[in-house]
């Protein structure tokens, strides 16, 4: 779906993007993906790529609605360990949820601290196929899968339609080339730090065909491609008291409630 | 995020779609039709999307072969379940999914506690023969140190849900759930009803406590037991009778 073309100025659009700092880039008509945009994140993804382990954390925001139509943000922070190509730890907390994976030897290990109960789930061996096995088959969306599987340039370019450059931004101290991208139910944006170490500081991914068009804000730091992981990050090892209980598959886990306040009040 | 569903339960599955909440650039834009089979419907013009990840999506289909562990234990299989369940939240491994669902996580709205007062805006009930004071969801009883905080007494008719119930469908009945008390509608208000078994929730009711039943995890409360499972990534638990 990647079209290399020329790119060329759409006056319309600029209203969309006011306050962003154009330099020396210009919108692109869909369907078209700007040569630089492409270039810088392959880059990116190239280095990443290449990388056989790292660590990183992330802070997620997410767009939620509530039942009363009123929309908010969460938030929640992510510490993430990966060793390729099968192996992963992701250390979730908020202030609603303290839960970890561990993704090695086709299994990924699932543990609600909270409740001091863990699932298991049978995986391939890869650490994408395990992200895609778990949402299929189990609902489960692994955060930032997008960064964590092998080829993240053609995870992110797969169904791009179309592609910018908007130039060097500041992010978090950080100075970023800004990228931004259209696909068919979802539009991202990408800010990748300048220099010599090309790793994405920050992804905007708006769900633009979900309802209320939710956005979700990834911010990377404490990127590490360079020490030694533990082998012992990656194995679960269940705590005190700790519980197995059933992961149950998604097209079996239709009974439930609905998030719909029941408000409704009776005259008498 | 809509799931739609028609389950049966007890026997085979009819129909069911169901797509997980996305977070990730990955799932949304891919290709989006698929069967339950997890076939992915070619892109116009015929030709396969991207046919090496489809054969990834194939691997260990056979996944998850212990349900059949703990039917013992289990009695949603006497549950007709027909679900129109609109769930406008997040089903992920790390969001919280019951924003808008909470009850006050009081110590005194725990069966049993003794507290002096009860709220302004108690009311009387009467059910079974027995007069309640009605607050905020808690029924209580006059006792010698206080008003005692009991368990909802089935029979009784409030007129307003709780703040922070939540709707469950399960076969042709429609429940509204607080804190370990299912309430259906009539025409004289939401009366309370024995729990049903094998209906889904996302909160266990305060003062809940942990159970180990032939070597299963469950949490009782007031005579129920709910059984803990992962489901989209977060934990539910479905009322089971022992």
């Amino acid at each position: 779906m990647m079209n290399m073309k020329p790119y060329s100025l759409r006056s319309a659009a600029l209203g969309v993007i006011a306050g962003v700092a154009l330099t020396g880039s210009v919108l692109a008509k869909e369907s078209e993906i700007d040569p630089e945009a492409d270039r810088i994140l392959k880059a990116a993804c190239s280095y990443l790529a290449d990388a056989k382990a790292f660590s990183v954390k992330v802070e997620v925001w997410k767009d939620v609605t509530l039942p009363s139509g009123q929309k908010i943000q969460t938030s929640r922070n992510l510490s993430v360990n990966e060793r390729r190509p099968g192996q992963l730890r992701i250390e979730v907390r908020s202030p609603h949820a303290d839960r970890g994976f561990w993704l090695r030897d086709k299994a990924l290990t699932m543990l609600d601290r909270e409740t001091n109960l863990y699932g298991v789930m049978e995986v391939p061996d890869t650490i994408e196929g395990a992200i895609d096995t778990v949402e299929e088959r189990f609902g489960v969306v692994v955060p930032v899968g997008d960064v964590l599987v092998a080829d993240p340039y053609r995870n992110l370019m797969d169904h791009v339609v179309s592609a910018d450059h908007f130039g060097k931004v500041m992010v978090q101290g950080v100075v970023c080339e800004h990228l931004a991208f259209t696909g068919p139910n979802a539009d991202f944006q990408i800010w990748i730090a300048d220099g010599s170490a090309p790793l994405v500081r920050k992804i905007v991914i708006n769900l633009k065909k979900d309802e209320g068009s939710p956005q979700l804000t990834q911010l990377f730091s404490d990127w590490d491609l360079t020490s030694p992981v533990s082998d012992s990050v990656f194995s679960f090892v269940p705590p005190d008291g700790a519980e197995k209980i059933e992961v149950t598959p998604s097209n079996e886990s239709e009974a439930g409630e609905s998030s719909t306040p029941a408000t409704e009040g009776k005259s008498k | 995020m809509r799931i739609t569903a028609c389950l049966l339960v007890g026997g085979a599955m009819a129909t069911t779609t169901a797509k997980a909440d996305r977070e990730t650039i990955r799932s949304a834009n891919r290709p989006a039709t698929r069967d339950i089979k997890g076939n992915r419907d070619p892109l116009p013009g015929g030709r396969p999307a991207n046919v090496d990840i489809d054969n990834r999506r194939r691997v260990d289909v056979e996944v998850d072969k212990r349900r059949s562990v703990d039917v013992d234990v289990d009695n949603r299989r006497d549950v007709n379940v027909d679900i129109d369940n609109r769930r406008a939240v997040n089903i992920d491994v790390d969001v919280d999914h019951r924003h808008g669902v909470y009850w006050k996580h009081d110590h005194t709205i725990v069966v049993g506690a003794v507290v002096k007062t009860v709220p302004t805006t108690r009311v009387v009930i009467v059910a079974g023969g027995t007069s309640y004071f009605y607050a905020d969801g808690v029924y209580y009883v006059q006792g010698p140190s206080g008003f005692v905080v009991v368990a909802s007494p089935v029979g009784a008719v409030i007129t307003t849900l709780p703040s922070g119930s939540v709707a469950i469908v399960s076969g042709s009945t429609r429940y509204f759930y607080f804190n370990g008390t299912f309430y259906v509608s009539r025409d004289s208000g939401f009366v309370v009803v024995s729990p049903p078994v094998g209906v889904k929730v996302s909160l266990l009711p305060i003062g809940a406590t942990r159970v180990v039943i032939n070597g299963v995890v469950h949490f009782q409360h007031g005579g129920i037991y709910y059984r803990p499972a992962f489901e989209k990534g977060v934990t539910v638990y479905t009322t089971v009778r022992l």
